[in-house]
């Protein structure tokens, strides 16, 4: 039986590896690359079930009064999310392979195998110290990463490197007054503990509670810390996007899932509201917050990676508000939600990727009819967005639904009439994107040279594809599974293949796939039953059969692609004067003026006696006051 | 078939409005059928796609609708799924139209999409209340609430709503004055613009099926259901009248004032409808 | 065994008036001399740490508390294994090349600064730290203005200003100390604190700080940090930051008996490091001399040492020691590396550095690592002195303190990642690496870091025997005094 520090070090390992002697062999580090995910998700099976194996490394640390011993614990909730990161990671290295050959690429794969041990810490730790490694080790790696795209600029992997240290150095403290505490950094025990002091206490597991929230949402990208994921998924390295908007989002998740959901819906005695705890119910609501805002940005959006972040943005919100409310179906909807969206998520990413290796672009203005040149990579994408949209019958649907059924069946019903607005936007922007990138008229540089992506890069869409609509035939196909996942939240309903259970319905995906497949066929034998058809080009019809070219002018082509949503963004133009984003540029724009002053209190040479006067002026008033 | 039947109904009640005599009722059978047996054009099997796509949508959504209590299939007429199989219906016949290459169908399309954010939230609201008041996503359960007589049916009980979920079915059938999808004189009816022949054919067939479930939810919700599928398409007819004569008089809305009515107007009411169940 | 200790000192001075001597011959000959007595001085010293002892040595044979003593405790070694670790990579590699700045003299006073840091950690005798300290000063001085710019000048002179002021302030208080308690042994000192009156306390403390602190870069005694970390010359800078700081944080956790006696001077000397801290880490923020930069990175981690120290306990001093070792190597490669990349670009604007990493990989990633680690990134060394120092703080409910350190934190990683961004920015230019010896010395100190960092517990025994030594004064006192009674 391989261990999980084994796999975290030979992770290690072969990222040094990589970076000192592979550097330049792009193709072949993918293949390291490949053989490793595959050979964790190997591992990764075989330990599905074993839920009380752990393990102990034999170093032992002591830090403060503490004494650690480092270790891991194989737990549903962990094993979901490391089996994810590792199966989207291994589909995605075999893009990558065909996508290295593009000149926009560069090799991560020293870094991303970093973030790869990384995540095996956070997810399998036993305790508190491997977690705040890892969790600060994903920061620095990511930002290498994020750094590597086209631009390679800095400016945006530093805005998310900011707010992953600001979450760190938030993690750091709670973890701290959590050892101080209760005098162990174990994760099991301070959750047990911590439950109890939240009963009698609620009052001191407060702030521990609260900056442990706020570190984890902003990983997330909830608002208002959603800034850094437009960005960050903008620079980063096309193939790098999928896993940024599948996975790192998710981070955020296992931390509160890991440790502020059962605290908070087991034992917070604090006030309560329709039924939950305030706690809960503000942050809920920020979930639902985070939608709407991510859902109105992405409206006026015009690059294809913005768009699909904000609408990771949206999606972590739905994913926050369905936890947040405690029960076990919202963290089933929560959770279900949370794995298909890293799987349509990463989907709809890497065809964007196949777009940027046969175009270089990721500017929806510039694009055009591409469904005609690249056909799978349309039909992944179209099967992307409609799950992201969450239509039937694809797998976003089922989730949606149960989230739906998780606010209802908790009366929120304000909340779930906000979630249908996000909800139905996300339609609108989806398919913006759909006919701006893909449909319309093409352009004559990319009628000439575009061409479909090579196969290797396909099968990972295809694979996804096939994913996405089984898991919306058979959503039990994930939910078995997850069976044991909700024992330790408290649920044991046994799940069916194809029937999902809600609070105020239940839901029977063969059967409507059945039905769907049924009109279609319907639909199909009226269409060809009828007259038959006679395919001409697009130009003849639009120019009403005239040809330009007699007159020596070029066809007019018009993509309808700018201002798509005008009517709708000129709604919300007041609401997007005020944006979180230009108070974190006022804010870092006042830093810089202080930082200036600053130093030229150090270099100016008059201001010594200022100085000096100051100095003592803190010590005395210091001394007095504190 | 039925809501062909309406569409050609309507033509009539439309024409009489506006004082003019109107075809007879069966020409919308006569229409389809001609466009079905003409030769078309197409530019890519993305059209064919979509317009397949959208029929079977439409179809699949029709069958979870419970028509005088029945159903094809015991589903209990779930709300959510109805509302988002129709999704696949827009998506399809979007996507087919941009396919199209002719830059007003995504114009049309952009208004279309912009107006159903506008309706699918009084209408969210509408049904949440109704779910909220029996406790199931079931439409079968929401007319089986209604049971019991003309005085239970839930136009009488909860009138605001009624009207509310009058306006915005208004929008959701694309008729005036919340028709900017097809806006015929403005964007040279849109997303049909490119199709002709069968496609036409298969479009007038999807609207008739869509005006069909449509109907039908409203009298799931509003009017008890109906004993027996007469009664119900007798009901249901009722609703498409309504919606008829207000399309035949009224002009139209630009879209940002579309939307921002659909967000006040019927959604205060829904609202004050709510507070007016709950409070009591 | 009591010999090496003296010979800690001696040797290096010996070295100076050497190369005198051989002022006429080639550069080697400087070079061998310093890299030998340096190599010697840091093989015995770590030879004597992880042995296990405690060394005392009476100079002259006078016995304490009359004559002076040479104290070679847990905390002590440690820090003289550091510095001398540190002088030897210096001597060995960045006097190679054969400039102005590097001649004979050069050496020489380098040798005699070398002595005087050892004599400051080794010496229980607080007169003797000043003879020291007075004698490191003038070497540093010197060296400092031979760095051929304005700044040298400038810097160098601040530092007099400064310098001699402090000086002379902490010989005042020795002065007073010396007359209320009658002992100037620093062993002797911790009994008899008590004899002091309170504000004569306090006065004459506060007084021996002020000399402390200015040694430390702390506020308002460190407004000679940015010009002389500037000005000096490559090898001087790395003596500065690494060496010169490290003494100074090495002294204050030797007083942390006598301070921690005094709650009040604690009480003002807290707001002092914050101010100090903000200052210096938002002065680095806007920082585009990178030299510059590093001094006020220097002066920030300085404070963050003294608040590991006045935040108090055994995970204070740890969080302390910790935090000045991890300062001292990565601050070291800094430099290094930072002249390296000087050399290869000609300039010092670390916004002209963009895209170094195609000419110098492995110097980018040795930036890299050295940075992140003072930044207190997980797998590298200053990552466990930044978590215990957190831990101390929370433990003693320091909770302002503790927001504002990771505020810091956070502005630290910022403009530190910042600098490595660029380094790895695309860049069309053609530089051609130059100076690449200098890499050697960094590398050696980043594995040393990436080893503590993965693996604390290698000298956390080590560190743990320095905390005990430094906590409690009686077994201090009972090592000198009664060792040779």
């Amino acid at each position: 039986m391989i261990s999980i520090g084994t796999m975290i070090i030979l992770a290690v390992v072969l990222a040094l590896i990589t970076r000192v002697f592979l550097m330049k062999h792009k193709l072949l580090s993918w293949v390291l690359f490949s053989a490793y995910t595959a050979f964790s998700v190997f591992v990764l099976l075989k330990l599905y079930g074993n839920w009380n194996y752990f393990e102990t490394m034999n170093l032992s640390y002591l830090v403060g009064r503490i004494n650690m011993r480092p270790g891991f614990m194989n737990k549903p909730l962990g094993w979901f999310f490391s089996f994810f990161v590792m199966a989207m990671s291994f589909l995605n290295s075999f893009f990558s392979m065909g996508f290295s050959k593009s000149i926009h690429s560069r090799n991560i794969v020293p870094h991303w195998l970093m973030i790869l041990a990384a995540s095996l810490t956070v997810f399998f730790t036993k305790d508190w110290l491997l977690f705040i490694i890892g969790w600060e080790t994903l920061g620095w790696a990511s930002f290498f990463i994020i750094m590597g795209g086209k631009q390679k600029k800095y400016k945006d992997s530093m805005s998310y490197y900011f707010f992953s240290l600001v979450s760190g150095m938030l993690l750091i403290a709670a973890v701290w007054m959590i050892g101080i505490k209760f005098r162990t950094l174990n994760i099991h025990t301070t959750t047990r503990s911590m439950i109890i002091l939240a009963k009698n206490t609620p009052w001191q597991a407060f702030p521990i509670l609260l900056m442990l929230t706020l570190s984890f949402l902003i990983k997330s990208g909830a608002y208002p810390f959603h800034i850094w994921a437009p960005r960050a998924h903008k620079s980063a390295p096309a193939d790098f996007s999928p896993f940024i908007s599948g996975i790192m989002i998710k981070f955020g998740i296992f931390g509160l899932l890991l440790y502020v959901i059962p605290i908070v819906s087991k034992g917070y005695a604090g006030y309560s509201i329709f039924g939950m705890p305030v706690f809960a119910w503000v942050f809920s609501w920020l979930g639902i917050i985070t939608s709407a805002i991510a859902t109105v940005l992405a409206f006026s959006e015009n690059d294809a990676k913005r768009l699909m972040a904000y609408s990771s943005v949206a999606n972590a919100g739905y994913i926050i508000t369905a936890i947040f409310l405690g029960t076990a179906l919202g963290i089933k909807g929560g959770l279900l939600h949370a794995f298909n969206h890293m799987i349509f998520k990463a989907v709809i990413f890497m065809t964007i990727a196949a777009v940027v290796y046969r175009t270089g672009e990721t500017d929806m203005n510039k694009m055009g009819g591409l469904a005609y040149k690249m056909p799978i990579t349309f039909m992944t994408f179209l099967l992307g967005i409609i799950a992201a949209a969450g239509i039937a019958p694809m797998n976003g649907f089922v989730s949606k639904w149960m989230i739906y059924q998780a606010l209802l069946g908790q009366k929120h019903y304000f909340m779930t009439v906000a979630m249908f607005f996000a909800s139905t936007g996300a339609f609108l922007y989806l398919y913006r994107a759909l006919h701006a990138i893909f449909l319309g008229q093409i352009r004559e540089v990319h009628e000439r040279e575009v061409k479909e992506v090579p196969f290797l890069m396909q099968i990972p869409m295809w694979i996804g594809m096939i994913l996405m609509f089984g898991l919306g035939v058979f959503p039990g196909y994930l939910l078995r599974p997850m069976m044991p996942l909700m024992k330790t939240f408290g649920s044991s309903i046994s799940e069916s293949l194809n029937v999902v259970q809600g609070s105020v319905g239940s839901l029977n995906t063969l059967f409507s796939t059945v039905i769907f497949i049924l009109g279609v066929v319907i639909a199909a034998a009226i269409f060809f039953l009828s007259a038959k058809t006679h395919k001409t080009p697009m130009m003849d019809n639009y120019t009403s059969g005239e040809d330009p070219e007699e007159w020596n002018v070029t066809p007019n082509k018009y993509q309808f692609s700018y201002g798509f949503y005008e009517p709708i963004t000129k709604m919300f133009a007041w609401a997007l004067k005020r944006s979180v984003d230009k108070a974190y540029f006022k804010a870092s724009y006042i830093l810089k003026i202080i930082g200036r002053e600053i130093n030229m209190i150090f270099t100016d040479h008059n201001n010594w006696g200022y100085a000096a006067l100051l100095g003592l002026l803190a010590m005395i008033i210091g001394g007095l006051f504190l | 078939m039925v809501g062909l039947l309406f569409i050609g109904l309507g033509r009539i009640i439309t024409a009489r409005v506006q004082r003019r005599i109107g075809p007879p009722f069966y020409q919308q059978f006569i229409d389809v059928i001609k466009l079905l047996a003409r030769e078309s054009i197409w530019h890519h099997w993305i059209m064919t796609l979509g317009s397949i796509m959208a029929l079977g949508g439409l179809i699949a959504t029709m069958v979870h609708v419970p028509v005088a209590g029945w159903l094809p299939y015991d589903s209990g007429g779930p709300i959510f799924l109805i509302l988002y199989l129709a999704t696949i219906g827009y998506l399809g016949m979007a996507m087919g139209v941009s396919a199209s290459g002719n830059p007003n169908a995504p114009l049309g399309i952009g208004r279309a999409l912009s107006l159903m954010l506008g309706y699918e939230i009084p209408f969210a609201a509408i049904l949440i209340l109704f779910i909220s008041l029996t406790g199931s996503s079931s439409l079968t359960e929401i007319a089986a609430m209604q049971a019991g007589g003309f005085l239970s049916w839930n136009i009488v009980k909860f009138p605001l709503a009624f009207i509310a979920a009058e306006i915005t079915v208004q929008a959701m059938m694309a008729e005036k004055p919340f028709d900017q999808m097809i806006a015929p004189s403005e964007i040279a009816s849109g997303p049909l613009v490119e199709l002709g022949g069968k496609f036409l054919g298969l479009g007038m067939i999807q609207m008739a099926v869509a005006i069909y479930f449509e109907t039908a939810i409203m009298v799931n919700l509003f009017f008890g259901g109906g004993a027996n599928i007469f009664t119900f398409t007798l009901k249901q007819f009722g609703v498409y009248t309504i919606a008829i004569l207000i399309n035949s008089v009224m002009p139209r809305y630009k879209i940002e004032n579309a939307v921002r009515y659909l967000w006040t107007v019927p959604l205060a009411l829904i609202i004050i409808q709510m507070l007016i169940v709950f409070l009591r | 065994m009591n010999t090496y200790l003296t010979l800690l000192i001696i040797l290096p001075v010996f070295a100076a008036f050497l190369m005198y001597f051989f002022r006429k011959a080639d550069n080697w000959i400087n070079i061998a001399i310093m890299s030998f007595v340096t190599l010697f001085g840091t093989v015995s010293s770590l030879v004597m740490l992880f042995s296990q002892g405690s060394e005392v040595v009476a100079l002259g044979g006078w016995k304490p508390p009359y004559g002076i003593v040479l104290v070679g405790d847990r905390l002590s070694l440690i820090f003289v294994a550091l510095i001398y670790l540190i002088t030897y990579l210096i001597a060995q590699f960045g006097g190679i090349e054969r400039t102005k700045v590097n001649d004979h003299k050069s050496g020489a006073l380098f040798m005699l600064l070398t002595a005087a840091a050892a004599g400051m950690i080794l010496t229980g005798d607080l007169f003797n730290f000043f003879v020291f300290m007075e004698l490191a000063a003038i070497s540093s001085y010197v060296l400092i203005a031979k760095g051929g710019c304005r700044s040298s000048y400038t810097g160098a002179l601040k530092y007099i200003f400064t310098g001699g002021l402090a000086s002379m302030l902490m010989l005042l208080g020795i002065g007073i100390l010396y007359n209320t308690t009658g002992t100037l042994n620093i062993a002797h000192l911790m009994l008899r604190i008590g004899l002091v009156g309170d504000s004569l306390r306090w006065l004459a403390l506060g007084l021996v700080l002020c000399g402390i602190l200015l040694k430390m870069e702390v506020f308002p005694f460190n407004l000679w940090v940015p010009e002389s970390y500037k000005g000096a010359p490559a090898g001087m800078k790395i003596v500065l930051g690494s060496i010169l700081s490290t003494v100074g944080g090495y002294t204050l956790i030797r007083l942390y008996p006598i301070l921690i006696q005094n709650p009040g001077l604690i009480k003002m000397l807290l707001p002092l490091a914050l101010l100090s801290l903000i200052l210096a880490e938002l002065a680095a923020y806007r920082e585009k001399h990178i030299n510059r930069l590093l001094g006020y990175s220097s002066a920030g981690q300085m404070a963050l040492v003294m608040l590991a120290i006045l935040f108090g306990g055994r995970m204070g001093i740890y969080a302390a020691i910790f935090i000045v070792i991890a300062h001292a190597l990565a601050k070291a490669v800094l430099f290094f590396v930072g002249a390296h990349f000087k050399k290869s670009t000609d300039s010092s604007m670390w916004e002209s550095y963009r895209g170094l990493s195609k000419t110098s990989p492995i110097g980018a990633v040795l930036f890299t690592v050295a940075a992140l680690s003072l930044t207190g990134i997980p797998g590298m060394m200053g990552f466990w002195g930044k978590l215990s120092m957190i831990g101390a703080g929370l433990a003693s409910a320091k909770y302002f303190s503790i927001g504002i350190i990771l505020i810091i934190t956070i502005v630290e990683g910022v403009y530190f990642l910042r600098i490595s961004g660029t380094l790895y920015q695309s860049n069309e230019s053609d530089v051609k690496a130059k100076a690449s010896y200098l890499l050697i010395p960094a590398v050696i100190l980043v594995l040393i870091i990436v080893l503590i960092g993965f693996w604390p517990g290698c000298i956390s025994k080590i560190i743990n025997g320095g905390v005990s030594a430094a906590e409690r004064s009686s077994e201090y006192a009972k090592l000198v005094l009664d060792y040779l009674l």
